[in-house]
């Protein structure tokens, strides 16, 4: 399945902390010179399964015997009957990248890990899109990406949740055993497929558990 | 008969998937599949004699995941499962008088720069693994489903230096023609065939349609017998199951057309089973053995991921050397590899072609600096590297460690150089750079010189090395003092190149020494050399004057296709525009962010100023009135950084006068030691926190990513460090940040701990016994003020 995506230099900034405010015109130009670079310096790809779920007192149970847990997780799926599980990467060669830009000077670093974060976010938006036509011919509806990490649903399932995509091989995605994904740009995520549009859980600021402490401000911008 | 007699004269049928067969044997392989080898024999057995029924002369090992880092937590040995392993299909062989292949699959853990296994423990690994299977008896070993080319030469290494046993390999493509790691056919085909594998080629991935063109790609760098073992078909995932929809007869049909080829080793991986096996083996075995087809053999070298082929004319990178750079030679004394990095980053966005690297320093430990420095350079960079030393020692080293087929510089005509490198360039199968010069100095005349040349070339020969990998370089003298002496050289550089038939290179710039307008006299002489055959210029790539001749030769050469790469070298040659209209103060120039002005300014300001004070009037107020934008939200991290970035040029101007001149009116503060917690690799905020630190007069020695607690420890001690910061950026790192913070305070090392990262609060950092949490880098410098001064 061929993704098409852009890479948006405001999406850059964003990733590197400019907030609303002047911009000068060298860092302007220097991220839509990032945002050039980085299309040469990325092999995106991705893998995606189907599970019908269940939800349990812990968590939902996969059709396949994994447990997500956390009641984050059970909210996020609540009212649907399967889900979609992802991981998608752009690659080891936006890590070559980074660090061969680093190396230029922190400046630089930081403006090439946005740019292959801006790469990799932008890659998954259209993944999850194209997931959702599909599913649109099925007349069924599709929630938003829910990470490990997000909220109670925890960062120590990156191993397994690789594990039964056959991430590794399928995608070349594996995770150290501080449960860091290699490549680093690259994500995992479960999306719900629910009979009803899911109204209630649009993505949002207010609904993220990380609102006190953040710095990107994802959705309002 | 040894398998390397039969496959001169026969085709070779190898096995299929073995995970798969067991999968569906009825017996749940479990975590441990290797271990099946102990605890149920008999269903591995079944698996080896259907393929040998099938008509498979070699079978591979139930050993794939047999390392160390899989098979943790397995209540058998590596070593266990591979001896009862080897025994199993050696039983199964005798049968049918078949081969057995230890298989060696990928270690499972990432080696550097992606990973953290450095490639020596690799190598260890492998070893461990190679040792075990020749002890029970294996008649070649199999290294496959690699990914990564610097793992699959430490199983290589591993392989030639503890047994006298062929090896094979095969690594996994992606339909775009690279692995997952960014491996290239070309640079494996080049690498391995160098290390002097027995068979190479393509496995797993993809199905054999797809690898058709692969193959084909293969047979253009290489003339080994060729491996092809594809899955059937192209893996999808169907809920959690890997399916494979491919046929019996579409395998057939399409391993037909590759062995058509002249691919005499074929098998199947993931998804094949004896079934399709023996349909296929069975159309196969009325084929012949077909020889590879003769190939024009090309000069070329290679990283993991780029080949260069030396056609037209191709750039050696001189800067990575300390000769006549003070800063370089103190960064060498301290070990500053970040520096060398940088060198290594700007050549490549220069063009070049190719990276030269010497580290010879008094002081220093050579050898260890050249390991340093090539995997330093080759984490930031991919080009291919030539290793320059005077030292057979430090030579077998950086080709050791060096990712890709690398260029050794030098040898020259004497006796005792030649027999003492030209053995190690062959074993690691580079390239040989031969200074055309002997016991008797530098010859004056040309003919001489290209007697020398004729000498090296037929040593290298004789040592198994081939004529394309033979490099001449025809030295370049001073005309100041030599006024003959350039048209000598580029005689001997035509006649090296016409007659001899090999690539040459030049040291270019020696030819002006002592003369005024050098860069006229350099690239004018470059332009006569290249018109005389020089294939490799050895320069500074950040000289634009001599960058444009080469682009310009290339094109007028017809090298560079339609001119292709000298269109857009010029076409884009546009400034970015710039607020510099006016003259403005350091203070400005900090403040605009502009890197190369701010170095200027402040080169200026020492004529007439005292370093301490360009420091303490200029670059350290202008860097508080950016520190203050950022604090009051007016400016955000990218100008606070870009401003950063140019006081870190100032500063640097600084450096090089004091690194000069001795004079050390300025000194540094601290140290600060900093590192990014074990576990973790995030490095980018703390690289941010060491810039803005040391803009500010710290000296901050950094200790990387993914750093134990112990090392941390050990260098804050030793270091005296008054202040350590940690950073961290996961929840699941955090922990190891808490352990380091316990093991500084128990060590007695009375340096304040700072600590730093996304997931960290105020709160948080008191819990886990930080003295104080930096929210931000300029917050780190507050911290530091008060803690150090």
């Amino acid at each position: 399945m061929k993704i098409n995506f852009d890479i948006d230099k405001n999406e850059i900034l964003r990733y590197c902390g400019q907030k609303d405010g002047e911009v000068s015109l060298q860092i302007e130009q220097l991220a839509e010179q990032y945002a050039e670079k980085i299309k040469s310096n990325i092999s995106p790809r991705h893998i995606s399964a189907r599970f019908s779920v269940s939800q349990t007192e812990d968590g939902v149970m996969l059709s396949n015997g994994i447990l997500l847990k956390g009641n984050d997780i059970k909210y996020h799926l609540s009212g649907c009957d399967e889900c979609y599980v992802i991981c998608a990467t752009v690659g080891v060669q936006a890590d070559s990248f980074i660090r061969s830009s680093l190396a230029m000077g922190s400046l630089y670093g930081l403006m090439a890990d946005a740019a292959a974060t801006a790469a990799v976010e932008s890659y998954c938006d259209s993944v999850e899109n194209s997931l959702r036509r599909q599913l649109k011919n099925e007349k069924l509806y599709l929630t938003w990406r829910y990470s490990p990490g997000y909220g109670d649903f925890p960062f120590t399932q990156q191993p397994e949740i690789l594990s039964m995509l056959k991430a590794d091989k399928l995608v070349g995605v594996t995770c150290n055993d501080s449960c860091i994904m290699i490549p680093s740009k690259s994500v995992t995520a479960v999306m719900g497929i629910a009979k009803n549009k899911p109204a209630h859980r649009e993505r949002s600021c207010d609904t993220c558990p990380n609102k006190d402490n953040c710095n990107f401000f994802c959705i309002q911008r | 008969m040894k398998i390397l007699d039969y496959i001169k004269d026969n085709l070779l049928f190898l096995d299929g998937a073995m995970g798969t067969v067991l999968q569906n044997s009825g017996v749940d392989p479990g975590k441990y599949p290797e271990a099946m080898n102990i605890l149920h024999p008999d269903v591995v057995y079944g698996v080896h004699d259907a393929y040998f029924s099938a008509g498979s002369k070699l079978v591979l090992t139930n050993t794939f995941g047999a390392s160390a880092h899989k098979m943790a937590g397995c209540e058998y040995t590596p070593q266990q499962v591979i001896t009862a392993g080897v025994e199993i299909a050696r039983k199964a062989a005798e049968k049918y008088d078949g081969y057995v292949a230890l298989d060696i699959g990928p270690l499972g853990q990432l080696l550097e720069p992606m990973g953290t296994l450095t490639f020596e423990q690799a190598y260890e690994d492998f070893a461990m693994q190679v040792k075990a299977g020749v002890a029970a008896g294996a008649d070649l070993v199999f290294v496959e489903t690699m990914t990564d080319l610097y793992e699959v030469k430490a199983a290589v290494l591993a392989v030639k230096e503890n047994c006298d046993l062929p090896v094979f390999t095969t690594m996994s493509f992606e339909q775009n023609m690279h692995t997952f790691a960014g491996t290239s056919l070309s640079s494996m085909a080049i690498t391995l065939d160098g290390l002097g594998v027995d068979a190479l080629g393509i496995n797993c991935s993809l199905g054999p349609v797809e690898m058709l063109p692969m193959a084909k790609e293969l047979k253009k760098w290489t003339d080994k017998p060729l491996i092809i073992k594809p899955n059937a078909g192209l893996p999808c995932l169907v809920n959690d199951k890997t399916v494979y929809n491919i046929t019996n007869e579409e395998f057939t049909s399409a391993m037909e057309e590759i062995m058509a080829l002249g691919v005499n080793i074929v098998g199947g991986c993931c998804g094949t089973n004896p079934d399709m096996l023996r349909h296929f083996f069975n159309v196969a075995k009325t084929r012949h053995k077909t020889d590879v087809s003769a190939r024009q053999p090309v000069s070329a070298v290679c990283s993991s991921g780029k080949t260069v082929v030396i056609d037209g004319v191709k750039v050696i990178g001189e800067r990575i050397n300390p000769t006549g750079k003070a800063l370089f030679k103190k960064a060498l004394e301290t070990g500053d590899l970040d520096y060398i990095a940088r060198q290594a980053v700007e050549q490549m966005n220069a063009g070049a072609d190719i990276l030269d690297i010497n580290v010879g320093h008094l002081g220093i430990d050579e050898k260890e600096m050249m390991v340093r420095v090539v995997k330093k350079v080759q984490s930031v960079c991919n080009l291919p590297l030539q290793i320059d030393s005077s030292n057979v020692d430090v030579i077998e080293a950086g080709l050791r460690v060096c990712n890709g087929k690398a260029i050794v510089n030098s040898v020259n005509g004497e006796d005792e150089k030649l027999a003492a490198i030209l053995p190690v360039v062959k074993k690691y199968g580079g390239a040989v750079l031969g200074l055309t010069l002997d016991e008797n100095g530098i010859p004056e005349n040309a003919e001489t010189r290209v007697k020398i040349a004729e000498k090296i070339l037929s040593a290298a020969l004789s040592h198994g090395i081939s004529k394309e990998d033979v490099f001449i370089d025809c030295l370049t003298m001073a005309s100041s003092a030599q006024p003959q002496g350039a048209m000598e050289t580029l005689k001997a550089v035509k006649a090296v190149s016409a007659n001899l038939g090999l690539k040459t290179t030049l040291g270019v710039s020696n030819i002006s020494f002592g003369m005024p307008n050098r860069p006229l006299l350099n690239s004018s002489f470059m332009t006569m050399a290249m018109n005389n055959g020089l294939n490799m210029p050895i320069i500074n790539p950040n000289d634009d004057m001599m960058m444009d001749a080469v682009f310009a030769y290339n094109q007028l050469s017809c090298a560079d296709a339609g001119g292709a790469r000298y269109i857009s070298r010029f076409a884009h040659r546009t400034q970015l525009s710039r607020q510099t209209e006016g003259d403005y103060t350091v203070k400005k120039l900090i403040a605009l962010g502009l890197a190369a002005e701010t170095k200027q300014a402040v080169k200026k300001l020492l004529e007439t100023t005292p370093a301490l004070e360009i420091v303490q009037n200029y670059l350290i107020p202008a860097l508080d009135v950016v520190g203050k934008d950022y604090e009051s939200g007016k400016i955000f991290l990218p100008q606070l950084m870009q401003s950063a970035e140019a006081a870190k040029m100032g500063f640097e101007a600084i450096n090089r006068y004091i690194a000069a001149t001795g004079n050390t009116d300025y000194e540094k503060k601290g140290p600060v030691v900093i590192a990014t917690v074990k576990g973790d690799v995030h490095d980018i905020g703390k690289n941010i926190v060491k810039t803005v630190m040391e803009n500010y007069g710290y000296e901050v020695i950094d200790l990387g990513k993914d750093v134990s607690p112990q090392t941390i420890v050990t260098k804050a001690v030793e270091t005296g460090a008054r202040l350590v910061g940690l950073s961290a950026l996961m929840t699941t790192t955090i922990k190891a940040m808490e352990e380091t913070i316990v093991l500084l305070k128990e060590s007695g090392c009375n340096a304040p701990v700072m600590v730093g990262g996304a997931v960290l609060t105020e709160e948080f950092s008191a819990q886990i016994g930080a003295d104080f949490y930096a929210k931000d880098a300029q917050a780190a410098v507050e911290i530091a003020r008060k803690v150090i001064g």
